[in-house]
């Protein structure tokens, strides 16, 4: 017999299952008690990643 | 086509996955299929845009849920089992241009339940022993999309890294009678030098051991094994503790940092309590300096021995200047 996972009540979080096109499935979580954050992007934060610095790839 | 081959030299599984060839690859900007579908716009594998957090099974995946029969029939020298297991995609937000390392701490925090979310309902399918959370992060460590994403596969086996340091942590407490990362984490906290970071939840350091110039372990300070164990304190001190060491690691070089981030964790096998072993996450930079990177070569890929170019007691000080105080606004 498989051992349960400890599980505990998550307060505040929601998930809401669909199934896609293919069969696949999707959870979206949200969580109405936490505000929805200004999500900043790279260019508000820093800069982008070092595009591989494939030309200075030194061992 | 799929299936996990065994390796017979090492006692591995190895998984084939032919169909992995097929994934996209680095598509041009306004076609990212892991961004929401915009209306009038291409068909995208995310429907909606009103979320905090996705997680969907991987188009590409190398493990299913109702895998194929094997293409070739096991021998007694190589045996073949069906490519039975989970492969999940996590998006941490909706946006394109960002990173994790980018979001607010609460982004962080929503993140942690998720994991655990996922962990509690993959760990309790009866074919899955092992949940791993990861996240690939840059080119330079093979990403194929830039969307901000980690992944989590849920493994039919308990995998050998896994495997190896459970043993190690069980050997050390047949032998000692103490937990192995409990040790780890108060010989780090009384040298002092390879500390990063911590609060009242957490250690962040450059271990003794590390393997890349900025390999960086955080670990629960409490003897746990899996986060479903963590309080709800817990909880907001990992998300805390993971801010601080994620955008320490982009102030290194003043780049978007690449990292392999991997959360170790008890297996599901219900093989025991694992007792033994111990929560811990542990990030692979593979940049050296600003310019350099760390690979794979002769002696880590061929005879499983690292050679780390620097020492952690002189990386860890360094990295430590770049730790900033965390601002919640909940």
């Amino acid at each position: 017999v498989k051992e349960d996972n400890k599980s505990r009540q998550e307060e505040g979080m929601q998930s809401r299952r669909i199934t896609l096109a293919d069969g696949r499935y999707m959870i979206f979580y949200t969580f109405p008690d936490i505000p929805k954050n200004d999500y900043p992007t790279l260019s508000e934060t820093g800069p982008r990643s070092p595009a591989e610095t494939a030309e200075e790839k030194n061992v | 086509m799929s299936e996990l081959r065994f390796n017979p030299l090492l006692g591995e599984w190895v998984a084939t996955a032919t169909q992995r060839q097929d994934r996209t690859f680095l598509p041009p900007p306004g076609f990212c299929p892991l961004c929401p579908t915009k209306p009038g716009g291409f068909p995208t594998e995310v429907p909606e845009s009103d979320y905090d957090i996705v997680a969907f099974e991987n188009r590409f995946p190398s493990l299913k849920i109702m895998p194929g029969e094997p293409a070739v029939a096991s021998t007694e020298l190589y045996p073949v089992r069906p490519s039975q297991g989970v492969c999940e995609v996590i998006l941490y937000s909706p946006i394109h241009d960002t990173t994790l390392a980018a979001q607010p701490v609460e982004q962080l925090y929503k993140l942690v339940k998720v994991w655990r979310d996922r962990f509690t309902e993959l760990g309790a399918l009866e074919f899955v022993k092992y949940v791993f959370i990861f996240e690939n992060k840059g080119e330079a460590v093979g990403v194929t999309l830039h969307h901000p994403h980690g992944q989590i596969y849920a493994y039919p086996f308990v995998p050998p890294k896994a495997e190896q340091e459970s043993e190690q942590c069980l050997l050390h407490m047949q032998k000692t009678g103490r937990c192995l990362l409990c040790d780890i984490v108060a010989e780090e906290k009384r040298f002092g030098q390879r500390m990063v970071a911590e609060n009242e939840s957490f250690a962040a350091y450059i271990p003794f051991f590390a393997r890349y110039p900025y390999e960086t372990h955080i670990s629960a300070k409490r003897h746990l094994q899996a986060l479903t164990d963590l309080t709800a304190q817990e909880e907001r001190d990992l998300a805390a503790i993971l801010k601080q060491v994620l955008a320490a690691f982009d102030r290194l070089f003043d780049i978007s940092f690449p990292y392999i981030m991997s959360l170790h964790q008890r297996p599901t096998d219900g093989e025991g309590d694992y007792n033994h072993y111990h929560f811990h996450i542990e990030f692979y930079p593979p940049m050296r300096t600003a310019t350099k990177l760390k690979f794979l070569a002769g002696s880590e890929a061929g005879a499983g021995m690292f050679i780390n170019d620097t020492l952690p007691e002189t990386k860890a000080p360094e990295f430590r200047k770049l730790i900033k105080p965390v601002e919640w606004k909940i």
